[in-house]
This record gives C-alpha cells, sequence and structure tokens, in this order.
C-alpha cells in the first residue's frame, strides 16, 4: 500500500441477505482515497454509495454481509467485529449525517453533548480541559461559542451541519465520511458548509469521502471523483477532467440529465430504463441494458476498473474519448 | 416606463399576504398580550399569462409553496385578492367549487404520499372523472384513462392502469400524478417541486415531459422550485422570493441571465454547478434568513445583503420596473 494512501479498498462487497434472493447492494468495489484529498462518491438511489459508507463505520443492518477488504492504516475494517469497531469508530473514521438534528438528544446542551463525546475515549481530560476542546472546535468549524450552551432545537440547520462536522473531527480521525451533509440545507447554506469543509480540508489536511447524489456539489469541493453505479464503480478521476469529458457512458449521461443555466430548452437527456435486479445482477456490465452504446460484449463480460488514461480508470469495454460523438440518443 | 406588451393575464394576484398565527403564550391564550404571525407571503403582487410557464424559485421559508396553495385554494390570504380568469377566487370557490377545481390543479412534491395507496391507478385515474360528471359510459371513461397514461409514457397503459401505487417507482407515481392533473384539462397548473424527490436521470424526463403536455395543453403552469437550473430551464419567467416578497421577477433570460438584485445574485453564485473549474468569484454573505415572524418594516434581505446600506433596514423597497421587462424591489436600483 503506497505511503500517500489512507484508505484502501478491494474487492470490498455489502450483500443483504442470504441464498439466492440476497441483494448485492456493493460489489466488488476497488478504490484508494489518498492523504488529504476529498473523494467524491456519487450515485443515484440504489447505487450502493451510502450502504459502502456504512459498512466504513460499521453501522450496517445484522442482515448485511461485509466481504473483501477495507484497509485504513493497518486495520481491515472489513474484518471487524462487535467490541473492535469501538477502538476505530470516531478515532480512525468517523461520519456525518444529513440530519444531524436527530444524532442528538434535545433535553441535553449541545456542549454537553459534544463533551460526553470526548470523554469516551480522553478519561484523562478535566471538565475545565473538556470544554476548552469543545469550544475551540466549536470555533474550528465557524462557530460562536454561545453555540456551547445552546439545545440542538435552537440552532438552525446550517450551524447543526456544522455541530456535526465538530463532533466528527472531535477525535482527529484519518477519514471522515460525510454522506450527503448538505442535502438538506439551502443553496447559500450548503455553499458556506462546503467553502468550510474545503477550508478544513486545507488546515487540517483532511481526508474525506463525500457521498452525494448531486454531480455539481462534487464539481464544486471534491479532488477527484468515484462514479456509482448498482453496486459497481464505472468511473474514478480528478474530478475536472471526469465531468467534463466522461470515459464512463453512465458518468457522461448522468451529466447530461444536468441543467446547467446555459441548457436549452428540450435538450436535457433523462436515462430511459431503470436498474438492473440486484437479487440477480447480469453477468456482463450492469449498465449495459441502458447505454446508448452497448455491445454484445458488454452483456456478457463485466468490465474491470482499469486505467484508461494517466489518472483516470473506468470500467467499460469501450470508454469514450474527448471528441467522440455526443452519446445521448438523440 | 411602459412594460412590453402582455396578454391579458389569465391570474392575477394583487397585494396578497399570508399570515399565520403563531402558538401563543399564555397571555394569548387568555386573550392579553399581542399575538404573533408568521408571514409567510407578503404584499405580493403577480399576473400570470394563459400559457406561460413561470416558475418560483428560493430557499425553504420563501413562501414560494404558500404562493402555490393560494392559487389552488389549499389556503385563503389574508390580504389582497387573487382573480383568475377575470372572477375573484375566494368568490368562485365559494359559489362552485368544483367548477374552478375543473379549471386549476396541482401536483405535489412527494409522489409517494399523493395517492390513496388502496386504489389502482385507473381508479385514481376515473376518479376526477366522476367527480367532474365527465366520465360518461364506462368504455368511454376507460379510453379517457388509458389516454392519460400514454401521454405520460406509461405504457401498455392497461398494464399500469391495473397496477398500485407501491408497485410503481417515485418517477411512476409522479407521472400519474400529472395525468390525474392534466385530465380536466385546466388553464392553470400548480406544480410544487414535482421533481425534487426523483432522481437525476429521471428527473430531467418528467421535466421534459412536463414541457412536452405544456405545448400539448396549453395550460399556464407554476412551477414551484428552490433549483435556479430548474427554473431556467422551464421557466418563459421567474420569480425570485425571499421571506416572502418578491424580490425580482421577469423573462428567465434576464432575471437568471443578468441578475440585477442583491439575493439573485447571491443565490447564482452560491448554487453548485457541474461545470468544474473555479467558483465563481462570491461576496460572503452574513447571518441566515430570520423568520418572518411580525416582521419590521425594511428589505427582508437587508441583513444579509451585501451592499445594504441605512434605508434598506429602515424602508420596505417596492417592487417596480427596472427595464428589459424586469422588476425588482431594492433601493439600489432604478
Amino acid at each position: 500500500m503506497a505511503d500517500d494512501v489512507v484508505l484502501a479498498l478491494s474487492g470490498l462487497s455489502v450483500a443483504f441477505g442470504t441464498g439466492p434472493r440476497a441483494v448485492r447492494a456493493v460489489d466488488h468495489v476497488d478504490l484508494e482515497v489518498r492523504r488529504g484529498e476529498i473523494i467524491g462518491l456519487v450515485g443515484e438511489s440504489g447505487s450502493g454509495k451510502t450502504t459502502l459508507g456504512l459498512a466504513l463505520l460499521g453501522i450496517l443492518p445484522a442482515t448485511a454481509h461485509v466481504s473483501g477488504h477495507a484497509r485504513l492504516g493497518d486495520v481491515d475494517l472489513a474484518a471487524l467485529s462487535g467490541d473492535a469497531w469501538q477502538a476505530v469508530r470516531w478515532t480512525q473514521v468517523a461520519m456525518v449525517f444529513q440530519k444531524s438534528l436527530s444524532a442528538l438528544s434535545p433535553v441535553h446542551r449541545v456542549g454537553d453533548q459534544m463533551g460526553d463525546v470526548l470523554r469516551v475515549h480522553r478519561r484523562d481530560m478535566t471538565p475545565q480541559e473538556r470544554r476548552d476542546e469543545v469550544q475551540r472546535l466549536l470555533r474550528l468549524v465557524g462557530l460562536q461559542e454561545g453555540v456551547w450552551s445552546a439545545y440542538p432545537h435552537e440552532l438552525s440547520g446550517g450551524m447543526m451541519q456544522r455541530v456535526s462536522i465538530a463532533l466528527s473531527l472531535i477525535h482527529s480521525p484519518r477519514l471522515l465520511v460525510l454522506d450527503e451533509a448538505t442535502t438538506a440545507l439551502d443553496v447559500i447554506t450548503q455553499a458556506q458548509i462546503l467553502a468550510e469543509i474545503k477550508r478544513l480540508q486545507r488546515e487540517l489536511h483532511l481526508t474525506a469521502i463525500l457521498i452525494t447524489h448531486d454531480l455539481a456539489v462534487v464539481a464544486s469541493v471534491a479532488d477527484r471523483v468515484a462514479v456509482m453505479y448498482a453496486g459497481r464503480l464505472c468511473e474514478v478521476g480528478p474530478v475536472t477532467q471526469t465531468v467534463r469529458t466522461p470515459h464512463h457512458p453512465y458518468t457522461s449521461a448522468l451529466r447530461g440529465a444536468i441543467p446547467r443555466l446555459d441548457t436549452a430548452r428540450g435538450t436535457l437527456r433523462g436515462i430511459p430504463g431503470s436498474l438492473p435486479d440486484l437479487t440477480d445482477p447480469p453477468s456482463g456490465c450492469v449498465f449495459a441494458d441502458r447505454c446508448p452504446q452497448a455491445q454484445d460484449r458488454c452483456r456478457r463480460e463485466r468490465p474491470p476498473l482499469v486505467p484508461v488514461a494517466g489518472d483516470r480508470l473506468a470500467a467499460c469495454h469501450y470508454p469514450l474519448h474527448a471528441g467522440d460523438l455526443e452519446v445521448h440518443p438523440a | 416606463m411602459s412594460a412590453p406588451e402582455r396578454a391579458e393575464p389569465i391570474c392575477a394576484v394583487r397585494g396578497v399576504t399570508k399570515r399565520f398565527p403563531m402558538r401563543g403564550g399564555l397571555l394569548s391564550a387568555v386573550g392579553l398580550g399581542q399575538r404573533s404571525y408568521l408571514y409567510a407571503v407578503r404584499d405580493v403582487s403577480l399576473d400570470i399569462a394563459p400559457g406561460e410557464i413561470v416558475c418560483l424559485v428560493g430557499e425553504s421559508g420563501c413562501g414560494k409553496s404558500t404562493l402555490g396553495r393560494l392559487l389552488v385554494r389549499l389556503e385563503d390570504q389574508s390580504d389582497g385578492t387573487i382573480t383568475f380568469q377575470g372572477r375573484d377566487m375566494r368568490e368562485w370557490v365559494r359559489t362552485d367549487r368544483l367548477d374552478l377545481r375543473r379549471r386549476v390543479q396541482i401536483v405535489f412534491q412527494n409522489p409517494f404520499e399523493s395517492f390513496d395507496r388502496r386504489y389502482s391507478v385507473g381508479q385514481i385515474l376515473a376518479d376526477p372523472l366522476h367527480v367532474h360528471h365527465l366520465d360518461g359510459d364506462r368504455q368511454a371513461m376507460q379510453a379517457q384513462v388509458d389516454d392519460a397514461l400514454d401521454k405520460v409514457g406509461l405504457r401498455p397503459a392497461a398494464d399500469f392502469a391495473a397496477r398500485y401505487p407501491h408497485e410503481l417507482s417515485g418517477g411512476q407515481l409522479q407521472r400519474v400524478a400529472i395525468a390525474r392533473a392534466l385530465l380536466l384539462r385546466p388553464q392553470l397548473l400548480v406544480a410544487d417541486e414535482p421533481v425534487s424527490m426523483l432522481d437525476v436521470s429521471v428527473r430531467a424526463e418528467i421535466m421534459n415531459l412536463i414541457l412536452d403536455l405544456h405545448r400539448e395543453v396549453g395550460a399556464a403552469i407554476v412551477f414551484i422550485t428552490h433549483d435556479i437550473t430548474v427554473a431556467r430551464y422551464l421557466g418563459d419567467r421567474v420569480v425570485v422570493m425571499y421571506l416572502g416578497r418578491i424580490m425580482e421577477e421577469g423573462p428567465a433570460s434576464e432575471v437568471l441571465g443578468q441578475p440585477r438584485h442583491p439575493y439573485t445574485v447571491a443565490l447564482l453564485q452560491h448554487s453548485p454547478s457541474v461545470e468544474p473549474g473555479p467558483v465563481a468569484q462570491r461576496q460572503p454573505l452574513r447571518g441566515e434568513p430570520v423568520r418572518p415572524i411580525d416582521p419590521r418594516p425594511g428589505c427582508p434581505f437587508a441583513n444579509r445583503c451585501p451592499v445594504a446600506v441605512d434605508r434598506c433596514h429602515r424602508e420596505t423597497p417596492e417592487l417596480r420596473s427596472i427595464g428589459t421587462g424586469v422588476k425588482a424591489a431594492c433601493h439600489l436600483l432604478s
């Protein structure tokens, strides 16, 4: 494992249930997350992006079966069970959720709750030290110290997400997973929080996986993007090139389905069709049924995620290249 | 300062305010003290021309949904008037509710909560025909239902008519909601965030469907969205709202192409874009919107506006024409 790789997923899979009706929500995912980068994990509903995030924190429901490897330093997250997670969760890897308000108790002050989280792994601190540390974290995410004595319901959505980020940073984890962390916010607040995440990345050399359905959010903050569809990764690469000239037809179709301010009326193209049945995934490419360029081979052989050019990977037998004809059917 | 020639509006909103009483404390419960109100819509005036698509844009709490609900009479305004085809809507709904309902329809945001799950899609679509006595004989009704399903792309229609809501995806349910709303050939359709719960790939298809049907049916559409790219894609005209007031309105290409009101500018600068690259130069905004409870005079955006002057905090700016068909409510624009 290269020095700058914080997390290395290889063949990571998550299945729900057993036997012939088992659903493969995450299907052999290979991905390296490098120190100090923000990688955007983007996909639509049913892509498995959230399941993958939950697997990294060991908070999947009991029916889930994890296989493959997820190496975070010298720990394989995919092999941890029960109590072993306690030593890893929050100290090595932490998560920020979409609705953080529901994660906090409504009847205790924000500062006290943060102090409690701190105490779990830092028994040596005095109450005053804890209080100072919580205040420092609140300032770090751009909140005023008054938030310490507030109750969760007194805070706006944007402030709650900031508290949630402060909480996730409390034990300086090696990896932060942000699951739709700005989705419920208004655009202006979302932009402020994203700018805050970007600042924390610079100041703390934060390594983060940003899980979202919104390619535009990824395009504005991530360094690299990993596009997921039906449990598999279809494309990974630096965000600017990947979004501008996608190699995978799914990435291209996704891009073509999102309006921009200069999109002429009626020219937007959806992606006809629907997700394949994940209890019985196709033997070939999972996107073949909806892909405008699929050939026979795509329906037979599963394309591996391989380098196409430079730092860019795609799981496609016939990757697109800049200058190719428009892939969306007219 | 003559406005460009516009058709006689099909719907005219004049000075409309909607306030909701806040749950009071002990004093107000016994009739003492002042009752507090949340002003969801404040002094809004707006014309909707026949057959045009007007997009109401704004963040949560800006009053766009409440305004939409006022237009379909799911709410009644506290002040002001709304006329539809020249008649007062409040009066109309009182004297002939059914007649107005046939002309004005709505599609809601959440397709999973828009239907009674005990009824099949066919029954759901037949229901408005029964209610409005447009069903004719069994065969004619069946034909109308099938035709409606076919138009929204749920084919074969007979298959979909037999299914129940839980058997359909979000996108398919939203197609049923659109079919139901258009079955009565309304002259005004309010669509309240109809694509915001759908996946990106489905969202584009539903927006195009709305455009196709709009071309065919010709109803005026009030499309409510928080997403300026959606508003730009669909809207002939865009109305930007903030804390219950209209900040700027006019042709979509003007308002979102060359925004003039500081709030519209902020909204555009802060919207993430799929076009990667250096994030547009932003003027940082302070603070967050205040809930409009018993609001005082002044521009609602003044506390966050990067260019606000003293006057903005004291006097409410009027919405007035600033040229090229655009109206804005800002003291600094003329």
